[in-house]
């Protein structure tokens, strides 16, 4: 036991040291501001901001790179919240359920304390969610270290699956973008034979489609294509929110700390099951309260309940999430993905070795995440009065400077015109993917993924000899797929049930 | 309301053809080889069926509801594919500030909010901005203006 004391704290102490240089500082303060602003603002997600800034990132130390892009998904579920009680408006998905309770508080003159009481919240449900992943990633790792390729080709399996299935409306949908993904994930050099694939003959793509270009295309592309007639400029009448107007009763200090527990409790469960995330755990922690609350009708009526608790939710997820991704390399949503692509586009394979060979990376960005929400605790309350003024800039100035900073990001990745033109590729695939209904957060899983599950499946398929059920003679493979199936007959029932509830034709 | 589901329709069609195409490209460019020994054309093949597969599985349900009509935002998406188009024609031989004004300006034909005067003037700030994050800030090697003649 005391080693184990041992070795965490010479690994915080390597962390604390990485965290803490300046570089890294500034690279962590930049990500949580960029993050809040993302969050603040409709019409920008997480992932879109991500492959915007991803390019950047390639000139950057690994341990800044993913500093900096942790801080932008955890800023945003602050800046959410805030938009989210201040107007109305759902700045992030995991936020949009603050919108519920949170206005309502806002429209009673309780903006305030709602900004004060989802600050704490999120700041306790993200330190939970920090301690959570300092503690279970060495224990997790140490059965990694176990793990052949069947656990692993189990493990995505199920990541995909989970992923297409619990967040989607369509199952059948979801999965064909999750194959379409790993289809864009096989052009390339094959591995096993270093025979080219689907290159055509482009020698840019003989180290695969850039991963900016893809992430870029489908989602900043689309969805700056959509924003532009559905985003409109905030009407805002916000009087400046006074510091003697943030301080919460004892009865709202009271009524808050249950939620908060609780909230924490559902968010690090969800956010470390890959598949889920921050805005499943927010919806589920409002319903849980509304289910244990003594007075449920108070509930969308300006119940500090149902603020606080998906708020606290959805940061615990944000830092659970990072567990899975660096701890097996298996990203449970098209956020990590982007974390891990950028860790691979450095030359760094995540994995169960990642914490032993580059312990500055995982223990430095670990600590970064301390420090983040900190920033984050000090500057959401001050910068209320910026944000509000920002949202008020229309969204027809805005949207050529982001198509700027997507043009010029994915130009200087190799100073080349061939990833603009697969922007171009990917941003009409991405709207076409709009109109039909199509998810695209699983084609990103699909393509980060797909590499490593068909190396994998190739070796398992070798050493068993061809012999499909070798998968399942390994109890952790066996039971990782085996869940993996009843989560996806449950999925497809849930489908066909839905659309049985449509009304057929005549 | 439209008598079927159009939309689910096309969808599972076109998924059907693509997987068809890659799958068939799969196994006729490269080499499959065995369950216990793939090629590289095998995990591609399979892929390919997988989402033909679930293109029909898309279609087929959607054959018997109704639909919806879809809507398509043409002035928008063309003129943001546009812009990263002239985007990417002009950075190479003409520079960084003639290619994001022509961005800017094209990007702009997607809402008619702006004048010709605002467009101008919002064309001049995002050049403005490009350059000196990009330029001043990262220090990045894109030349701001060249004429290639």
């Amino acid at each position: 036991m005391m080693d184990v004391f041992a070795t965490l704290s010479g690994n915080i102490g390597i962390g604390l040291a990485t965290a803490f240089s300046p570089a890294n500082l500034l690279y962590c303060f930049i990500g949580v501001f960029a993050g809040m602003l993302v969050g603040v603002l409709p019409g920008i997600g997480a992932v879109a901001a991500m492959s915007m800034l991803f390019p950047l990132t390639l000139n950057l130390a690994p341990t800044s790179a993913l500093i900096l892009l942790a801080g932008i998904w955890y800023g945003t579920a602050y800046g959410g919240s805030t938009a989210a009680i201040l107007l109305n408006v759902p700045g992030s998905t995991s936020s949009a359920v603050a919108c519920l309770d949170g206005y309502p508080m806002a429209k009673q003159g309780r903006a305030g304390i709602a900004l004060m009481m989802t600050t704490v919240g999120s700041f306790f449900g993200g330190s939970v969610g920090i301690l959570l992943m300092m503690l279970f990633s060495p224990v997790i790792v140490g059965y990694a270290m176990e793990f052949t390729s069947a656990e692993y080709f189990a493990l995505m399996t199920l990541g995909l699956v989970a992923a297409s299935t619990v967040a989607g409306e369509s199952v059948v949908k979801s999965l064909a973008m999750v194959v379409l993904g790993i289809m864009f994930g096989t052009v390339g050099i094959d591995v096993y034979t270093g025979g080219e694939r689907f290159t055509f003959g482009q020698a840019s793509l003989y180290d695969g489609i850039s991963i900016a270009a893809l992430a870029m295309g489908l989602f900043g592309v689309s969805e700056v294509i959509t924003s532009i007639r559905a985003v409109h400029g905030a009407d805002i009448r916000s009087k400046s929110i006074t510091l003697r107007s943030m301080i919460p009763g004892r009865d709202d200090v009271r009524r808050s700390m249950m939620p908060m527990v609780r909230g924490t409790a559902i968010g690090s469960f969800f956010g470390a099951l890959p598949g889920t995330g921050p805005a499943i755990a927010a919806f589920l922690s409002y319903a849980v309260e509304k289910r244990v609350a003594r007075e449920p009708e108070r509930f969308g009526k300006g119940a500090i309940e149902g603020v606080v608790a998906p708020e606290t939710a959805n940061n615990a997820a944000d830092q659970t999430a990072f567990i899975p991704t660096m701890t097996l390399g298996i990203p449970g949503s098209a956020t990590m993905a982007i974390m891990l692509g950028a860790l691979m586009i450095q030359g760094i394979t995540p994995g169960p070795k990642l914490m032993s060979e580059h312990p500055d990376i995982f223990w430095g960005l670990v600590m970064s995440f301390w420090i983040g929400n900190l920033i984050l605790v000090v500057l959401n309350i001050p910068l209320i009065g910026l944000w509000v003024r920002i949202l008020t800039v229309p969204y027809q100035l805005l949207y050529p400077a982001i198509l700027m900073f997507v043009c010029i990001g994915v130009y200087t990745v190799n100073t080349n015109t061939f990833d603009v033109w697969m922007v171009v590729l990917f941003g009409v695939l991405g709207y076409a993917m709009r109109i039909a209904d199509l998810p695209a957060a699983p084609v990103l899983l699909g393509f980060v993924l797909g590499p490593m599950m068909e190396e994998h499946f190739r070796r398992t398929m070798l050493v068993a000899d061809g012999d499909f059920l070798a998968l399942f003679h390994r109890p952790v493979s066996g039971v990782v797929l085996g869940l993996t199936i009843a989560i996806l007959a449950w999925g497809l029932w849930n489908t066909l049930r839905l659309h049985r509830a449509r009304p057929a034709s005549p | 309301m439209l008598s079927r589901d159009y939309r689910d329709i096309v969808t599972g069609a076109v998924l059907t053809l693509a997987g068809l195409i890659y799958a068939g490209y799969a196994a006729m460019k490269y080499d499959t080889g065995t369950i216990s020994e793939m090629g590289p054309g095998m995990f591609p093949l399979g892929l390919g069926l997988m989402l033909a597969g679930f293109g029909v599985v898309i279609a087929l349900p959607a054959l018997r509801r109704v639909g919806e009509p879809v809507e398509v935002e043409w002035r928008q998406a063309v003129a943001v594919v546009a812009s990263i188009v002239v985007f990417g024609l002009l950075i190479r031989p003409f520079g960084l500030v003639p290619a994001v004004i022509a961005l800017t300006l094209v990007a702009t034909l997607g809402d008619d909010k702006l004048g010709l005067r605002g467009a101008l003037l919002l064309a001049a700030g995002v050049t403005a901005m490009a350059a000196l994050i990009f330029v001043v800030g990262l220090g990045m090697l894109i030349p701001l203006a060249r004429w290639p003649l």
